[in-house]
């Protein structure tokens, strides 16, 4: 085994060895709180090294209030400030 | 006694103790779970669902993955090599005001609303009470009538759909965020 080989596999295990993929399909599991506390440690393991999968979760809440703006009945409603 | 027993062998990893447990566990919650489905095999499903959950990673994602709507497009990721389906083109920053740029976009705007409205129903249904008229999981099932686990299947459908159009419009070709 090479140094770089040894180093992906030691990586992979704190990450909790899930891949980017798997935690997007996993996000709304995690965000609704329905993960095993096992998979809840296995996440928070993998946020915690991959800056890719955290830039995935911030962009959800603003996903949501994106939603919310482009509903006409909000926006011809009251300011969308409020809502901000 | 004998539970302490039992309990402290499981907490060494005993396979066998494991093992022992779930023989005598099983019948007692097929029982329990008769109560709420309506037969016998979909009691053993639901069993059989709890006690394999604990081994592999697979949420909701094994569900999310049958379909043809994935949560983030497939060639986003790597695909080969050791870190295969792990991110190849990482997602881009949307900062907190995103939502107020997008309030200024007419093509922006008509995109997400376009997204939305091509959404099948229950899936357009579960985000708009969820994210717009802000109501919480519990709610949104005894208004639609749905299991908390469709909600959330819904939901991530729906979600990863106006994902992937907003993520378009301010990642792809337009201009640069």
């Amino acid at each position: 085994m090479t140094r770089d080989d040894l180093k992906n596999q030691i990586i992979d295990y704190l990450a909790g060895k899930l891949t980017c993929k798997e935690v997007t399909e996993a996000i709304t599991d995690y965000l609704e709180g329905t993960l095993s506390f096992v998979e809840w440690v296995r996440f928070q393991m993998h946020l915690g090294l991959c800056f890719g999968c955290r830039r995935y979760l911030h962009q959800i809440p603003v996903l949501s209030v994106s939603v919310m703006i482009a509903t006409p009945e909000i926006r011809g409603g009251s300011s969308p400030k409020a809502f901000l | 006694m004998e539970d302490a027993n039992q309990l402290r062998a499981l907490r060494d990893g005993d396979e066998a103790a494991f093992a022992a447990l779930v023989d005598r566990y099983h019948g007692p919650l097929l029982r329990l779970a008769m109560a709420y489905v309506p037969s016998h095999a979909v009691a053993e499903e639901v069993v059989q669902v709890r006690e394999s959950r604990s081994v592999p990673f697979s949420p909701l994602g094994a569900s999310a993955e049958d379909t043809d709507e994935p949560a983030v497009d497939p060639a986003r990721f790597r695909s080969t090599g050791y870190w295969v389906d792990h991110w190849a083109e990482p997602p881009g920053v949307w900062d907190d005001d995103t939502p107020e740029k997008l309030l200024l976009s007419k093509e922006g705007l008509a995109q997400i609303e376009k997204a939305i409205a091509a959404l099948p129903p229950t899936q357009r249904q579960v985000i708009t009470l969820r994210d717009v008229e802000g109501l919480s999981s519990g709610e949104v099932c005894n208004i639609l009538a749905i299991s908390e686990t469709n909600q959330r299947v819904q939901l991530h459908r729906a979600r990863s759909r106006v994902r992937r159009a907003l993520a378009r419009y301010l990642e792809g070709g337009g201009s640069q965020t």
